[in-house]
């Protein structure tokens, strides 16, 4: 009896391991930017990504999809993102058409899950530009004050005022602020960029249709 | 098989207990508005009620900014006559994202529904036309020629 009972500890000990180790793998793999553009509607948010100011961080490397829209702290918060958005990008992938995103509702989604730590990885210095060249502008510092609770009650995170940073959808193309990225995204669907991604023109047929609806 | 039909419903409730907490969780650690002021109500400042601009030109300073370099800023509409009074004395609802039908109607109406009747309805109005970014000299820059008119 005692013989089966030191059996059934091992045999469970190792499989609880071996579940953790598979939990980790599968944790790490499903962040990954190739697991995300294994669906087909996320080459889309990729090929504007490739084009944005997001495209690179501040030591030259490749920008992870997981690096803004996944809290990097592997707590509960973590796991609560990665729970919902999988859930969630699983039933899309499934039950809707690229299409037929309403992605109004695709942007409150993104901004509701990022993680204001994230951003402040690279951008610690509330106070100096993107480029950590020179000094933000008098309204961002009057934001950056709210933010950080030195003048006003107005913390809003950062994607609350920084928005169509990575991406940008066609409805939001004609604003002023935007017209670098709206540029560039045009030129890259028509391959005038450098490093054109070829890929994007699939990308623009979408943003078509998604612009007809 | 009345043991069998327990266990069932005692793994229902333990599921929807793990799938409630799940989302209250969600909502409680990730709130749909993500913002500070948001959860102050302006009754707590009622000295400051009737000017919007003192507190949104230091919270919310690029809608503050927006809204003045707008034909809105321009023609002096304010705040109140799209978003209503934080007290609920004004003549709509407050409402930090109002409904676009009832308050852009109400002076747009007949230029909505030319709109509608030409284009048929794309989405609300917002869709288009960016909240606070309708800068009034924006256009009027980007059309104007070079010309060598010298008197108006």
């Amino acid at each position: 009896m005692k013989k089966i009972n030191r059996t059934c500890v091992f045999i469970s000990g190792m499989t609880a391991i071996a579940v953790c180790f598979l939990a980790a793998y599968g944790l790490r793999a499903t962040s990954s930017t190739a697991f995300c553009l294994s669906c087909h509607e996320m080459r889309m948010y990729q090929q504007e990504q490739t084009v944005s100011s997001h495209a690179k961080d501040k030591d030259g490397g490749d920008i992870a999809c997981a690096r803004c829209h996944i809290p990097q702290d592997a707590g509960l918060r973590y796991f609560a993102v990665k729970i919902y958005s999988g859930v969630k990008d699983v039933a899309v992938h499934f039950w809707e058409q690229p299409q037929q995103l309403n992605r109004v509702r695709a942007q409150q989604t993104a901004r509701r899950f990022m993680d204001d730590a994230n951003c402040l990885a690279c951008h610690a210095d509330l106070y100096k530009n993107a480029k950590g060249e020179g000094s933000v502008s008098a309204i961002g510092k009057l934001a950056h004050d709210a933010y950080l609770g030195r003048n006003g009650q107005g913390k809003r995170f950062c994607s609350g005022c920084h928005t169509n940073l990575a991406h940008l959808p066609v409805f939001d193309r004609g604003m002023q602020i935007n017209e670098a990225f709206a540029s560039r995204l045009s030129q890259n669907a028509a391959g005038l960029l450098p490093d054109a991604d070829p890929g994007s023109a699939t990308g623009s047929a979408v943003f078509n249709e998604e612009e007809k609806r | 098989m009345a043991s069998v039909k327990k266990t069932l419903l005692i793994g229902l409730f333990f599921a929807a207990v793990c799938v409630g907490g799940f989302f209250v969780y969600i909502n409680a650690a990730f709130p749909t508005v993500r913002c500070e002021a948001a959860k102050v109500t302006h009754l707590n400042a009622p000295e400051d009620l009737s000017d919007c601009a003192s507190c949104h030109a230091k919270t919310t300073p690029r809608d503050a900014q927006d809204w003045k370099e707008s034909k809105h800023g321009v023609l002096l509409v304010k705040c109140f006559v799209c978003h209503g009074q934080p007290d609920g004395k004004g003549a709509i609802p407050f409402n930090a994202k109002p409904e676009y039908k009832t308050v852009c109607g109400a002076c747009h109406e007949p230029a909505m529904n030319r709109m509608a009747a030409k284009y048929g309805e794309v989405g609300d109005c917002h869709t288009c036309h960016p909240r606070h970014q309708n800068p009034i000299h924006r256009n009027a820059f980007e059309a104007k020629t070079v010309t060598d008119k010298t008197s108006f």
